[in-house]
């Protein structure tokens, strides 16, 4: 039996139940008469009180603060001048797009172009989630407002003509900005449009028809998904989805396979652009691997 | 924009604010900022363990969150979703400066000046070095394990909580709490061997009194071993 000391692992896992019952008895009778390991336990319960004693890093520096203030307020800066030129009509806006300099606010600084740039990254989300995702360029700057305006997501599907402008304007990068239950919508929707495309497309439309849409550049059902994306990875089969996107500012691929053991589920991975847009010795990198179950 | 001086409301809860700065208020925003960003801030510099990359972490959440506010669904509270935004973009910068060979941890002579702003010299000596020993230890974690234990061990938030921040099972935030306590134990013991307060010479630095298998407490016995970074 007891013959070899459980590891400083097992017994942190033991204190906190993880332990499967036959190791759990193992590891707690071993420790009964092994002052070492009993020791090791002693010390894990005073590590985790001395890191509870840490003192805390007090409140937030004013430099610091106010420098978030500055962040937000250009944010809501640049929100007023969108909206104007939104107001200003449609035909302002399709004449905007392809413009590189978009209508900044009046005091231009990094962190307001940092702020602009998260602006169209979330404008481009909204269109995406319409289903108008198009696997192609990376850098976009149109700057199409009023879907988002709308409410963004699906209800903003009845936006008159929105999606033939947004699948122009759109060339179908969206933003998951970081929790993976974003994670999981977004590979729904994805699912749905590698899947189906038309009625999503035609729910965004009154008037589109399938047909239309079907042939329109968004559908990304037959995605394209760069080598080096399909090399880090390493799975060889056709993915069942994929779809560049913005996850948390770093430019990637979303990308959808089968799972590889269990038939109800899918496996999602997000896999950074950079072996595609640096230079060539920078290779892909998982960002995050998921996998959900199949609707 | 009126949002640096925000004015004090009634009691508005989180949602009520959320909901105004979606309708357009200006300052409803500034004040959800104001309410979370003391303990973000905290949660933030301790998982990157350095100023300048906390800083830039948190406004990257500020700012998302100011963005994406539709996007909260009401299922999880303000706070936990403003954790998850803020914990995540402090994993996405760790993961962006790995990409760029660069490491935002600091030196620990850095790191602890940082951490420990109000540290006096009254502070007994000792207790000073296990601080030192234990940021240090901190930063050697792997990114995951180590946003796990700032938030149960070090903030305090109950796991169910960190679980929600994090979106993992609460088990996940369990083991990885286990395994980064078992991988700082030897690095602690090595650089203080006095956690246990029993009968370590104080004078005898190296040689932890525990034969385990193996000495980097990383192991696969939990679930499937710590080779994350």
């Amino acid at each position: 039996m007891n013959d070899t000391h459980p590891e400083p692992a097992e017994i942190a896992a033991l204190d906190e139940d993880l332990l499967p019952p036959a190791d759990a008895a193992r590891v707690h009778d071993h420790l009964a008469w092994c002052d070492a390991c009993a020791r090791v336990q002693v010390e894990l319960a005073a590590l985790t009180q001395a890191l509870g004693d840490l003192p805390d890093p007090g409140p937030i520096p004013a430099d610091i603060a106010a420098r978030i203030d500055l962040a937000l307020a250009e944010g809501a800066a640049a929100d007023a001048v969108s909206r104007e030129t939104a107001d200003a009509g449609r035909e302002t806006e399709t004449a905007a797009y392809g413009a590189v300099s978009v209508a900044p606010p009046a005091t231009r600084t990094p962190a307001s172009d940092l702020v602009l740039l998260r602006q169209r990254r979330e404008r481009r989300h909204r269109r995406l989630q319409m289903g108008l995702a198009a696997v192609g360029a990376v850098v976009v700057l149109g700057v199409g407002v009023s879907i988002i305006q709308s409410g963004g997501g699906m209800s903003a599907g009845d936006e008159s003509g929105g999606e033939l402008e947004a699948s122009v304007n759109d060339q179908g990068q969206g933003e998951l900005s970081g929790p993976s239950d974003e994670l999981e919508t977004r590979v729904r929707e994805l699912l749905a449009e590698a899947q189906d495309t038309g009625p999503l497309v035609a729910e965004g439309s009154e008037g589109a028809t399938p047909e239309e849409s079907q042939s329109s550049p968004s559908v990304s059902a037959q995605p394209e998904v760069p080598a080096c994306v399909e090399e880090t990875i390493g799975r060889r089969e056709a993915p069942l989805a994929a779809d560049e996107e913005d996850y948390a500012g770093v430019d990637a691929y979303l990308v959808v396979f089968p799972h590889e053991a269990d038939p109800e589920q899918i496996d999602a991975y997000v896999v950074s652009a950079s072996c595609v847009t640096g230079s060539p010795s920078t290779a892909g990198e998982i960002l995050v691997q998921e996998s959900y179950p199949r609707d | 924009m009126g949002t640096r001086a925000p004015r004090e409301p009634a009691i508005e809860s989180d949602k009520e604010l959320l909901d105004r700065h979606i309708a357009g208020d200006p300052d409803a925003f500034a004040e959800i900022v104001r309410r979370h960003r003391d303990r973000l801030w905290a949660v933030a510099l301790r998982t990157l363990g350095d100023r300048e990359e906390a800083a830039d972490a948190l406004q990257d959440a500020f700012v998302s969150a100011y963005r994406a506010a539709r996007t909260f669904r009401g299922q999880a509270a303000v706070t936990t979703w403003l954790h998850r935004i803020t914990v995540n973009a402090c994993l996405d910068r760790l993961r962006k400066a790995k990409t760029r060979r660069t490491s935002p941890i600091p030196e620990p002579e850095r790191l602890e000046d940082l951490l420990d702003p109000h540290e006096s010299a009254e502070a007994p000596a000792e207790r000073q070095d296990l601080r030192r020993e234990l940021r240090t230890a901190l930063a050697q974690l792997p990114d995951e394990q180590r946003a796990a234990l700032v938030l149960v061990d070090m903030q305090g938030y109950p796991v169910a909580e960190a679980a929600a921040i994090l979106e993992t099972p609460v088990g996940t935030v369990k083991s990885r709490c286990a395994r980064a306590r078992a991988r700082l134990l030897p690095l602690l013991r090595h650089l203080h061997p006095r956690a246990s307060e029993e009968d370590s010479p104080r004078n005898q630095a190296p040689g932890p009194s525990v034969p385990p298998p193996r000495d980097t407490g990383d192991t696969g016995a939990v679930r499937g071993g710590g080779a994350h970074s």
